[in-house]
């Protein structure tokens, strides 16, 4: 560390105290010397600075009041829907098929912060760690974008372990289904209601509950994001499926069929038991194996 | 104050003064939030409304062992975007516009979004922009921000780091270090 610059990452957890000892000597042997990391540091430091003495302000309240007021009904939980999925899906796929393998699994408990999801942290961030600019030559140093494909392709690498195998005890293998084939993209806006942003839109990130599907081409991932490996799925136990494509792919699908679904902190795609079969048939019929897990979870 | 998972099964059943008190104690960030990001002030009551709206339908399909802080910005950030969008086509306000009223908090309001730092955010880069403000404005944790973003830590770690440093090169402000301490 000493020798080469910190990665973002890296400076961030530095200047948060987040660094174990070893590390944080190290981080100071090089920043000692490095007036890059040095300026980068400071330059974060007045930027964080700068926003939390900003003001904050307060929404009006009569238009706070008039808006509750007029709010309409709410929505029926449904889990099947009337929108076209299968022709949206169809541009999606081919960017499924080249961005890694999703598997389908289910679990009979809550717990979305489960002991996978813990395990699948640190993963994630080795990936994004690894994937940081470090070069002594400061390549990559530029703030604007230039560590966003390690930055994505973290996103993409959280896999975790799956959770205890009691955890799974509701599944059935499934087939491998086929691949679709690509018609036209589907105009239908009204369903742009969750799915956890695609990377390279974190503004897009709405509630799990109706995903919005995303352009395909905000789905694919840059030529530096890797698959992610397979999770170790425990055979026999939960598994219902497994499917082609990133997290992001699987829960924009569901959600055009009505189906509620959310990515957990380890990748996995989660879904509420009441739709499992319903996941599992429609992830059956359209996506390749391959390696997210999607879990069920109870109580939601 | 009741606490937010009744408060939740109580608006998930249609109670409107139970929505009203979840937002309550949310809708200072929500709506700074929208703020800064948009660089306006009505188009930020606009996001914040469309939020409200589309959380409220939606509340009923809100899965418990989700936040509903986590879940109501992540609709928050779509509403921006959407705003955003919106103000593109043509069919917004225009920067740093506030309504007109005799509150004098809409003066500081005004102030703010002509200051050096709205500049500065409206320049910034968006990704970067969404990260440093959910963090160094909202206050919440990182853990927190990934969820909302549906993205790795360790991204939003480097977000936060990048956009806080771009933000003050921006503002104009030295990256000189300091001699002492580092």
């Amino acid at each position: 560390m000493e020798d080469t610059h910190l990665n973002d990452i890296q400076l961030f957890e530095y200047a948060n105290g987040e660094l174990d000892d070893g590390d944080r000597l190290r981080a100071d042997g090089h920043i000692a010397h490095c007036d890059e990391c040095r300026s980068l540091l400071t330059l974060a430091e007045s930027g964080a600075s700068a926003l939390q003495s900003s003001p904050r302000f307060d929404l009006r309240a009569e238009r706070l009041s008039s808006t509750i007021n007029e709010l309409g009904p709410q929505e029926k939980r449904e889990t099947r829907g009337v929108i076209p999925w299968r022709r949206w899906l169809t541009v999606l796929a081919p960017v499924a098929a080249v961005a890694g393998v999703v598997v389908i699994v289910v679990i009979a408990n809550n717990g979305g912060d489960s002991g996978a999801s813990e395990s699948a942290a640190p993963a994630q961030e080795a990936v994004a760690e690894a994937a940081a600019p470090t070069s002594a030559d400061g390549e990559g140093r530029a703030l604007q974008g230039s560590a966003q494909a390690a930055d994505e392709a973290a996103a993409d690498a959280a896999l975790a372990e799956p959770d205890s195998a009691d955890l799974f005890s509701e599944a059935a293998p499934a087939e491998a289904p086929s691949a679709p084939t690509v018609e036209a993209a589907s105009e239908d806006a009204s369903a742009a209601e969750s799915a956890p942003a695609p990377a390279e839109e974190p503004a897009r990130a709405e509630e799990p509950a109706a995903a919005s599907p995303a352009p395909a081409a905000e789905l694919a991932p840059s030529p530096a994001e890797e698959p992610a490996p397979s999770p170790a799925v425990p055979e026999g136990d939960g598994l219902i499926a497994s499917v082609t494509g990133p997290a992001e792919v699987v829960v924009a699908f569901l959600a055009t069929m009505e189906i509620e679904s959310s990515i957990a902190p380890d990748g996995a795609v989660e879904v509420a038991r009441e739709v499992a079969d319903a996941t599992a048939e429609a992830l059956a019929a359209e996506f390749p194996a391959g390696p997210v897990v999607v879990r069920v979870i109870e109580g939601g | 104050m009741e606490n937010e998972s009744k408060l939740v099964k109580r608006a998930q059943s249609g109670d409107k003064n139970a929505f009203a008190e979840l937002i309550e104690q949310e809708q200072q960030r929500l709506y700074t939030l929208a703020v800064r990001e948009l660089g306006s002030a009505s188009d930020a009551e606009d996001a914040v409304q469309e939020a409200l709206i589309r959380a409220w339908r939606a509340l009923p399909r809100f899965r418990a062992e989700a936040s509903f802080s986590t879940w109501i910005y992540r609709i928050q950030l779509n509403a921006i975007h959407d705003q955003r969008s919106k103000r593109a086509r043509g069919g917004g306000s225009s920067l740093d516009d506030v309504p007109e009223t005799a509150d004098p908090r809409d003066a500081l309001l005004a102030s703010e979004l002509s200051g050096a730092l709205q500049a500065a955010l409206n320049e910034l880069d968006e990704t970067y922009r969404a990260a440093v403000l959910m963090s160094d404005v909202s206050g919440l944790s990182y853990r927190e921000i990934a969820g909302i973003l549906g993205v790795a830590e360790g991204t939003v770690k480097s977000r936060i780091f990048r956009g806080r440093a771009e933000l003050a090169r921006l503002l104009g402000t030295s990256g000189a270090a300091p001699e002492s301490n580092l």
